[in-house]
């Protein structure tokens, strides 16, 4: 069995690198290229979403360098995520790539019951071995995201452009490497250091702008076009909203340990949208009002064509975006987004926060 | 007395009915908005977003119609008609939407949720009897009676037609296809080329939940399940000789079941057609369409 799994941007790294400590042959999901956009655009039905697309793109590319099995997870709906897997297997199996899927059924709210899944799979490796394994990728998931939120603050001040995800590039793949919780450690600390070492340049404020969107869509740099590295290069600081770590502690450990979930999310929606309408849409509004509350200079939401979540959130973040008065620039992708058509869209919205918080500098 | 909206689109097309006769007998003036008209599209569209789908348009064209006329309008948040199913993510966040869409009026949007407890149709009729300053008694009396009158009516919609030339299903959501203007009145237009028209309704309920139980991974859609479950019933008992399916276009659910029925048609050699509807979609195209598969079922009935 050779497994391969959906990637998400770095994300899913650690994911990779806990299947191989705990013995499995896994073949990493290329980063996504032009080549497997075009595989998944000409397998998939045309109005499929996005992501989809990219997936199996990915596993076709996964399939040619060898892999037999996909891991995944699943989903019980509203949103097409649940239904991914069954698509994609008829998909792959009628165009010659016969695949395996391993469903990993949502654990509603139980990591134990996620983990015993996984379990089955490597029967012949120790418990020992299986959780320290485990130990290791959470742990690695927590310094990628502390490390890709302290690059994405230089690069808005880096005196030499590109050096940042250069850095960046590197100390994540050294990351990626670390099979021990001490070695993760050290890395990340390294890492940090690294950042920090970065040439800056002196500048009276940062602007500020939140990422929000669909969860694939946030964190596939291929997918939405490179948007948070873009935003940097114009001076811009990225708060990405996705994380993770986050998720996982909110939907998978919060049961376990009988801690409250945290609503606040839901909460700050709640005016605007009261209901969760599946994938990412209610967090996207929630996020909104979050940024505008905490003073951010500006929304970027990417959405996949046709989202259904997202099309909902789309629909009411205009009240959240007059009564704040916080800018939004929406951003729906797909395979024939441009890249110059985007430059050109960030660009004008970069220039209209300046110009805004000029006005409002004027003011006083 | 207080007068309440109901707007013609979405699942008004399933329980529209019900909804107006319990209102009546609830005593409040009922206000329908007419059958779609381009002028009642284009007031959704101007206030849809353009990526949604075109019976969310139609809908906000309805609602924002009604919002002149009537105290509140009538938005039920319909999350579940069926255990361990849901309808649509937009369908979820409907009253929302229209909300914005309306700024200021009254939208009144009960629940509908049969996950839950006190999430049935005729609870969240209840409450908005109540939401809306109704007699409570005379609501639940009014409940009952709109239940009555809906069974039977829906009872009507059942009736199998007859006939000997070749036939097709045409399958999609209800709403889409009864609505008089992305309907397009493509069963009539069919009859006319002289084919036999099926619908999921036809499909005896007790079979289609046989085969969707059948069904390896079924979706979580109520509708896209009965689509499917409908395509197969029909291919299975030979009753058709091709498969129309009649889908908005974004629309999400639809893009992946109509995947499987088109896979589904493939193996078993039946024709298959998908039509995508949106707003600028002429009925020439439509009917040139509908003529090449009617004289493609034709001609390989002779052959
Ligand atoms: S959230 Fe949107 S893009 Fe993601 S699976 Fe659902 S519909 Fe598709
Ligand atoms: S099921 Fe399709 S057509 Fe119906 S509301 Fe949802 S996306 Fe629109």
């Amino acid at each position: 069995m050779k497994i391969t799994y959906p990637r998400m941007g770095d994300w899913t790294a650690p994911l990779g690198g806990m299947l191989e400590q705990m013995g499995l042959t896994v073949v990493r999901p290329p980063t996504p290229s032009d080549r497997t956009r075009n595989i998944g655009a000409r397998l998939s039905p045309e109005f499929i979403c996005y992501p989809l697309k990219l997936n199996l793109g990915n596993y076709v590319e996964a399939y040619e360098l060898g892999a037999d099995t996909v891991l995944m997870a699943g989903g019980v709906g509203p949103c097409r995520f649940g239904y991914y897997a069954t698509i994609q297997k008829d998909i792959l199996a009628d165009a010659g790539y016969p695949m395996e899927f391993i469903v990993l059924e949502p654990p509603k709210g139980h990591a134990l019951s996620l983990l015993s899944q996984l379990r089955k799979l490597v029967q012949n490796v120790s418990l020992c071995d299986f959780l320290r394994a485990v130990e290791v990728a959470w742990l690695k998931l927590q310094a990628m995201e502390d490390i890709h939120i302290l690059a994405n603050q230089v690069r808005a001040v880096e005196a030499v452009t590109g050096q940042t995800s250069a850095v960046y590039k590197q100390q994540i793949a050294l990351l990626d490497s670390a099979t021990t919780v001490e070695s993760v450690k050290g890395l990340w600390s390294r890492a940090r250091e690294a950042l920090y070492n970065i040439k800056k340049v002196r500048r009276e404020r940062v602007p500020v702008v939140r990422l929000i969107g669909e969860i694939y869509m946030i964190s596939e740099p291929f997918a939405n076009l490179d948007v948070e590295e873009r935003l940097g290069r114009m001076g811009v600081c990225v708060e990405n909203t996705l994380s993770l770590v986050d998720y996982i502690r909110q939907n998978l450990i919060a049961d376990v340990l009988r801690m409250h979930r945290d609503r606040s999310l839901q909460e700050e929606a709640r005016p605007y949208l009261a209901h969760f309408v599946g994938g990412e849409g209610v967090e996207s509004v929630g996020n909104t009002v979050r940024a505008a509350k905490q003073r951010c200079d500006g929304v970027v939401h990417v959405m996949p064509f046709t989202c259904m979540p997202e099309i909902v959130a789309q629909s009411v973040i205009p009240t959240v975006s007059e009564e704040y008065g916080i800018p939004v620039l929406t951003l729906i992708l797909d395979e024939h987004s441009a890249e110059a058509g985007i430059q050109t869209r960030l660009e004008a919205f970069v220039d209209l926060i300046q110009n805004k918080r000029e006005a409002v500098r004027n003011r006083v | 007395m207080v007068s309440v909206g109901l707007p013609r689109a979405l699942f008004h097309h399933e329980f529209g009915e019900l909804f107006q006769t319990f209102f009546q007998c609830a005593g409040a003036t009922v206000e329908v908005s007419p059958h779609t008209t381009r002028e009642i599209l284009d007031l959704g569209v101007s206030s849809a977003v353009d990526e949604t789908c075109l019976p969310v348009k139609i809908y906000y064209g309805h609602a924002r119609w009604l919002s002149q006329r009537v105290d509140s309008v009538f938005v039920p948040r319909v999350v579940s008609i069926c255990p361990r199913e849901y309808t649509c993510p937009k369908f979820l966040g409907l009253p929302d939407m229209i909300r914005r869409a309306l700024r200021g009026s009254a939208v009144c949007s009960p629940l509908v949720d049969v996950r839950r407890r006190g999430g049935s149709l005729s609870d969240a009729l209840v409450l908005a009897a109540r939401e809306l300053g109704l007699d409570e008694r005379i609501a639940k009396k009014a409940v009952r009676s709109a239940c009555m009158k809906q069974k039977t009516s829906s009872l009507a919609i059942r009736e199998v037609p007859k006939g000997q030339g070749p036939a097709v299903a045409v399958l999609g959501h209800q709403y889409l296809i009864s609505d008089a203007l992305s309907g397009m009145d493509v069963k009539r237009r069919l009859q006319a080329l002289g084919l036999t028209v099926y619908d999921y309704h036809m499909v005896p309920e007790p079979a289609l939940v046989r085969i969707q139980r059948r069904v390896n991974r079924p979706a979580f859609w109520t509708y896209e399940n009965k689509i499917l479950a409908a395509a197969i019933w029909y291919m299975n008992q030979r009753k058709v000789d091709g498969i129309i399916q009649w889908v908005s276009f974004g629309c999400g659910p639809d893009s992946m079941v109509g995947e499987v029925v088109s896979r589904e048609c493939r193996q078993r050699g039946v024709p298959h057609m998908l039509l995508t509807i949106d707003e600028h979609t002429g009925t020439a195209g439509v009917q040139t369409r509908l003529e090449a598969f009617a004289d493609m079922v034709f001609w390989r009935r002779e052959v």
